[in-house]
């Protein structure tokens, strides 16, 4: 552990360039995502990680089989894909929020070191909800699929707000703090370098996604054969 | 110690409440000829049992669908049973069960109350927990929306603060190092409602589109179409051509008087009323199926009534999709009922109320000279006092809005009362313009329910204590002499 958190930077730029190749994979199976509801609409992997109600997975899944054969394949196929390579997001995701609030916790005055390192702890706790809702999820795309009861729904619903809350703390926590050390002029030069990988990794992750995007766009445009 | 678990509405809840029981002995004792009385005469159409026959329309409203069971209650407990039904939206609701339960001779009032006092009328309202919360606090709390913007406006000055909170400690800090501290919480708290705002504002715009996607319609309405059609089967329902045949069998009938019409035609019937947005047409189901499916059993009667309770952007739209737009036999209804040779493949349905909420029209018929049964209509007057205000300079932007609408909506079916005015004798109207009620108060008290059903109970005591059935009778004979002049 005392290696991880001596090269805490240089580890953080691993795993956001993990974070960020996973997440271009990602979006691009979510461009596959429809679903048949009267029309063929899209759907994100969102409405299945807030449904309203027992039903609305079960509802959702059944749009997904009531496509086209084609067009059902790859959705499912994408949706399948997207939350396998989801296992490797997480690490990369809780990974580097654990990573910034070590960093952060070990500016912090005592009682801020100990905010901070218990923040980074949860991470865990969140990730190990993100893995069982992709069990759950996974197991739930075929197309006989039932609507959960109401205690499994609820236990689902309250895995999937702890695991927010958790991940969405710790990234605003930190972030904050970082951006106070960083207007208050309290912080290592040499971690500049790092911060410039990091801008760079997000830049690059830019620019792919615009690149793809155009391709797309023109692919759409362009007259069918 | 009193027991804590909620005591379930009964039948007898409504049935046995003092102000129905007192007003029904009254109404009795009125036509009694043991007390002085005269005979209740509201029909010439009789059967053996001595029930008297009429035809019977009931407006929509919302909630206020159980002051109509209190009406037709005291009809059916007055001897009078409904030939021809015909409704909307709520109206829709009663006019479905009274013509599937049991047989038209028979009383059906217990098992329609018994069907409200098992239904949880809150999970009707079956969309997203935030719109469902959002609508229960808006119907239920007056000032929920001067509370909503306070609170917002709160949140909005705690994060300005904030922000300058941030600016003034960093400078503070570099000359008291004491502060540090408070500066990085200020800064941690200025994140964290950040988030709180950008959550908020994600899930409003989450719920946009989730509004979008489903055809502008907050709640899907699917509890309620399994709740129909759970009692649609329950009373041997379960296609259109079974709904049809229940609604047709009579029982064998008889004419008080001689009537040179006969009974040979009278035979009863149902329609719902539904609104048709692709086409933009009115549709009176069973009767229009023809125009979206060559096997009329392969609809559902419980998406009659689906279609037309439903209440724009509250319900999504109902939908029947996949006509066989190529028929022939599809072409040629549509062609026959509104002129259009291109039939949609699909047909998006909203209440019916937005055209016709008060469909009395439909019992028109110019080929009988003197009526042998009257039309009853159940009106439900939800007008508060300050839409009943003549003053035009005096409305708000939604009071504006609502007139137009209002307007609009209900013009329709009182063009057809003014010009046939006789019509509006059958009519008795529920007086529902307290403010205690609200036609899309899905969270109604027990207490509120029985008050419905009391003031339905009222309205038809005092309708059948004026109506006069040889007036009604000769006026609508004049009326149909002058037309034929």
């Amino acid at each position: 552990m005392g290696l991880i958190i001596s090269n805490a930077w240089c580890w953080l730029c691993f795993s956001v360039a993990l974070l960020l190749v996973t997440a271009f994979i990602m979006l691009r199976q979510a461009k596959q995502f429809y679903l048949f509801d009267v029309v063929v609409r899209k759907f994100s992997i969102i409405d299945l990680q807030f449904p309203a109600s027992c039903k609305e997975i079960p509802e959702l899944i059944k749009g997904i089989y009531a496509l086209p054969a084609p067009q059902q394949l790859r959705t499912l196929s994408a949706l399948r894909g997207q939350l396998w390579v989801d296992f490797l997001f997480m690490p990369a995701l809780y990974g580097s929020i654990f990573l910034l609030c070590i960093q952060v916790a070990n500016k912090m005055t005592p009682a801020g070191e100990i905010f901070f390192e218990c923040l980074a702890w949860l991470q865990l706790i969140a990730w190990l909800f993100d893995a069982m809702e992709n069990s759950y999820l996974l197991g739930k795309i075929k197309p006989d699929v039932t609507p959960s009861t109401k205690e499994v729904h609820r236990a689902y619903q309250q895995m999937v707000f702890s695991k927010w809350i958790l991940l969405l703390t710790g990234i605003v926590c930190s972030f904050s703090a970082l951006l106070f050390f960083w207007v208050s002029g309290k912080y290592e030069v040499h971690s500049l370098y790092y911060l410039l990988v990091l801008v760079g990794e997000v830049l690059l992750f830019g620019i792919a996604m615009v690149i793809i995007n155009r391709r797309k766009s023109a692919e759409d445009a362009a007259p069918l054969a | 110690m009193p027991s804590k678990t909620p005591v379930k509405l009964t039948v007898s809840d409504f049935i046995n409440n003092h102000e129905v029981v007192g007003e029904l002995a009254g109404l009795k004792k009125t036509f009694d000829p043991a007390s002085g009385g005269k005979p209740l005469i509201v029909s010439d159409v009789l059967d053996a049992e001595g029930h008297q026959y009429v035809n019977l329309v009931q407006k929509g409203g919302g909630v206020f669908g159980i002051a109509l069971v209190g009406y037709t209650y005291i009809l059916e407990e007055m001897g009078i049973r409904f030939l021809r039904l015909a409704g909307t939206s709520a109206g829709a609701i009663n006019t479905a069960l009274i013509t599937v339960i049991k047989n038209k001779s028979d009383k059906k009032s217990a098992e329609v109350l018994q069907a409200i006092c098992d239904l949880d009328f809150f999970s009707l309202v079956d969309g997203h927990p935030a719109a469902r919360t959002l609508i229960k606090n808006f119907i239920t709390k007056k000032d929920y929306i001067d509370k909503a913007k306070n609170k917002l406006l709160l949140v909005l000055a705690a994060f300005a603060l904030l922000i300058a909170g941030d600016v003034v400690l960093v400078g503070l800090s570099k000359q008291f190092p004491a502060l540090y501290v408070w500066t990085g919480i200020c800064f941690i708290l200025s994140g964290f409602l950040s988030l709180v705002i950008g959550v908020g504002v994600s899930y409003v715009i989450d719920l946009f589109k989730r509004l979008k996607n489903s055809g502008y319609g907050i709640n899907p309405g699917d509890v309620f179409y399994d709740w129909i059609k759970k009692l649609l089967q329950e009373n041997q329902v379960t296609t259109v051509s079974e709904l049809n045949r229940k609604a047709a069998v009579c029982p064998p009938l008889q004419l008080r008087v001689p009537n040179e019409s006969g009974l040979g035609d009278l035979k009863g019937d149902v329609t719902f009323i539904a609104s048709e947005l692709v086409t933009q047409n009115k549709i009176q189901f069973p009767a229009m199926c023809s125009l979206f499916r060559t096997d009329i059993d392969s609809l559902s009667p419980a998406g009659f009534i689906r279609a037309s309770m439903s209440i724009p952007i509250f319900f999504e739209s109902y939908m029947i999709n996949d006509i066989p737009t190529e028929d022939s036999r599809i072409k040629a209804a549509w062609k026959q009922f509104f002129g259009i040779s291109q039939p949609p493949s699909t047909a998006r349905f909203v209440d019916g109320g937005i055209l016709s909420n008060f469909p009395i029209s439909i019992f028109y018929n110019s080929n009988v000279q003197v009526p042998r049964l009257p039309s009853f209509g159940i009106d439900l007057d939800d007008s508060k006092p300050a839409d009943k205000q003549e003053n035009a300079f005096s409305w708000s932007l939604t009071g504006y809005f609502g007139r137009m609408f209002n307007t609009i909506r209900n013009y329709y079916d009182k063009d057809f009362l003014l010009k046939n005015e006789v019509y509006q004798r059958g009519v008795g109207k529920v007086d529902l313009s307290s403010d205690q009620y609200n036609w899309l108060n899905f969270f109604l008290s027990d207490k509120d329910k029985i008050d419905m059903f009391v003031l339905g109970v009222k309205a038809a005591c005092e309708f059948l204590r004026n109506f006069n059935w040889e007036t009604y009778k000769n006026d609508r004979t004049d009326l149909q002499i002058q037309l034929k002049k």
